[in-house]
This record gives structure tokens, C-alpha cells and sequence, in this order.
């Protein structure tokens, strides 16, 4: 009997657990996305390339490196989704939001960080991923994902109207 | 100390490559943040204590880059990489490597020195 209550308990945390994560974690993402989309929007002024050469560069003015740095976790629901799916396999779409979720936020912090140095343009965008959790976190099926995204943020010569 | 990670600098002439200049640092979260990340696990979302932690082994590394840099006598580094690995669990390595370069002199136009911010 006490046994069958444990159980029922364990149960019953893991489906409020799995809600918790449907509903705030996909609320969140959501939300995310949606300000993603805003900010990106706005930072159109922006010259972002992955060229090694400096597109357009003022040779008169400083250029200097550029980073933005993102830490995203999944939520319970879509680890859970994704234990699953890996019986299967194939692409695993939750977890596809998270990788394109952190990039997109990098990317925006370290064209933030050129802004706010008074920089117009950024080329030679890397990104990293590094495993900051280590696979302790692997282990118990929650993932994440950090990424680093760098950059070297320079002056344009005539700023161009960007295309609204 | 002018840092870019790329291969040129505008407006400036490399006159001497000083050789690779490397930086890294292990960094193991703690147990605040282990819970805090533990947490956030269940919702999802932005873990902040770790892209912070991540923000700071990143200035570690690109300093110590820097200051092997100036041991060298360079003017700039150029073309910065970093990388990443998995030391042991809950422990990360970030590795930061570029050249170090000489540049020619020049009526400089304000060049703005990288603070690693």
C-alpha cells in the first residue's frame, strides 16, 4: 500500500513537472522568439558577415573583437519529448529551437556590444559551443546549450541605408 | 593592445608576426548555480549564472592571451579563436588563441583599446 502511494507520487510530480514545462517553458520560448524577431529588426543597421576581410571598412577608424555569450536550457516537457523520439531517432525539433534560440541571441548580444561601442558593422562572425554543465547534465537528460559568438566590429565608410 | 579576429586590421600595416599567443581556464560551476540551473531545468529558459560564469573564463582567457601578447612586444592580436572542451563533468575548458603582430606605425585615429569587454 505504501509502496503504491510512492509510486502514485512520483507520478504525480512528473506530470506536474511535464505541464510546468509545456506550459511555462513553451510560453518562454515563445516570448523569446517573438523579442528575437524585434531585435532583430531593429539592429538592421548592422553590417553582420562571416567575410574575413572588413566589407566597406572606414580605414581611418579603430576596429576591435566583439562577443555575446548565451546559456539556454530545454525544459522537462521537451526533454521527456525527446527521450521518446530517441527510440525512433530522426531530427529532434525540440531541441532544434535551442540551438537556433541561443545562436540568435549571441549573435544579437555581440552586435549589442559593437552598438554600444559606437560600431556600425561586424564581420567575421565564429560561433563556439561550449559545454559548460559538463555530462553531468548529459546524464540526467537535461540539455543545454552555451554558445559564443565572436566577432570583429569596425566603422563602415558611407553608412548605407539598409533596406526596411 | 588591438584585438580582432580577423586576419587584417584596417587602415593598419603588420610589419613583424611575434608568433601563436594562447590564453585558457578551467572553470567548474558551483553549487549555487548547479541548484539554481537545476531549476530552471524543469521550465526552460536562460540560465543566467552560467552564461555569466561563461562570460567571465572567456575575459580570464582572453587576458592571459593578452598578457602573453605584451610579454612579446605585440601591437595586436589578430585573428582570435577560442574553443571549448569538456575537462571532467561540471568543469569546461575555454581556450582562446590568436597571433601576436607588430603594426606599423601610424598617425593613429583614436584606436580604441580592447578593455576584454
Amino acid at each position: 500500500m505504501g509502496d503504491l502511494i510512492a509510486v502514485g507520487i512520483q507520478i504525480g510530480i512528473a506530470i506536474i513537472l511535464l505541464g510546468l514545462g509545456f506550459g511555462v517553458g513553451g510560453y518562454t520560448e515563445r516570448k523569446h522568439f517573438k523579442r528575437l524577431n524585434a531585435r532583430e529588426i531593429e539592429c538592421k543597421g548592422v553590417l553582420v558577415s562571416t567575410l574575413s576581410s572588413h566589407p566597406y571598412a572606414d580605414p581611418m577608424q579603430a576596429s576591435s573583437m566583439v562577443i555575446g555569450e548565451c546559456v539556454i536550457a530545454t525544459d522537462y516537457f521537451k526533454s521527456f519529448v525527446t527521450k521518446l523520439k530517441k527510440v525512433i531517432g530522426g531530427e529532434l525539433r525540440a531541441y532544434l529551437s535551442l540551438m537556433d534560440r541561443s545562436r540568435r541571441e549571441a549573435v544579437l548580444r555581440l552586435v549589442a556590444d559593437a552598438q554600444a561601442q559606437g560600431y556600425d558593422a561586424v564581420c567575421n562572425v565564429r560561433f563556439v559551443s561550449a559545454d559548460v554543465g559538463g555530462s553531468s547534465s548529459m546524464k540526467k537528460g537535461s540539455a543545454m546549450v552555451a554558445i559564443i559568438a565572436s566577432g570583429t566590429a569596425y566603422r563602415r565608410v558611407a553608412p548605407t541605408t539598409s533596406a526596411s | 593592445m588591438i584585438v580582432v579576429n580577423t586576419e587584417t586590421i584596417p587602415g593598419r600595416e603588420i610589419t613583424a608576426i611575434l608568433g601563436l599567443v594562447q590564453g585558457n581556464t578551467v572553470r567548474s560551476k558551483n553549487v549555487g548555480r548547479d541548484i539554481a540551473a537545476g531549476f530552471k531545468n524543469m521550465v526552460g529558459g536562460e540560465l543566467k549564472g552560467y552564461t555569466q560564469l561563461l562570460v567571465e573564463s572567456r575575459r580570464q582567457s582572453v587576458e592571459r592571451m593578452i598578457a602573453q601578447g605584451n610579454e612579446l612586444g605585440a601591437d595586436a592580436v589578430v585573428n582570435v579563436r577560442f574553443t571549448t572542451s569538456a575537462v571532467t563533468s561540471g568543469a569546461a575548458e575555454l581556450y582562446a588563441y590568436g597571433t601576436a603582430v607588430q603594426l606599423a606605425a601610424v598617425e593613429s585615429p583614436a584606436m580604441t583599446e580592447m578593455t576584454g569587454a
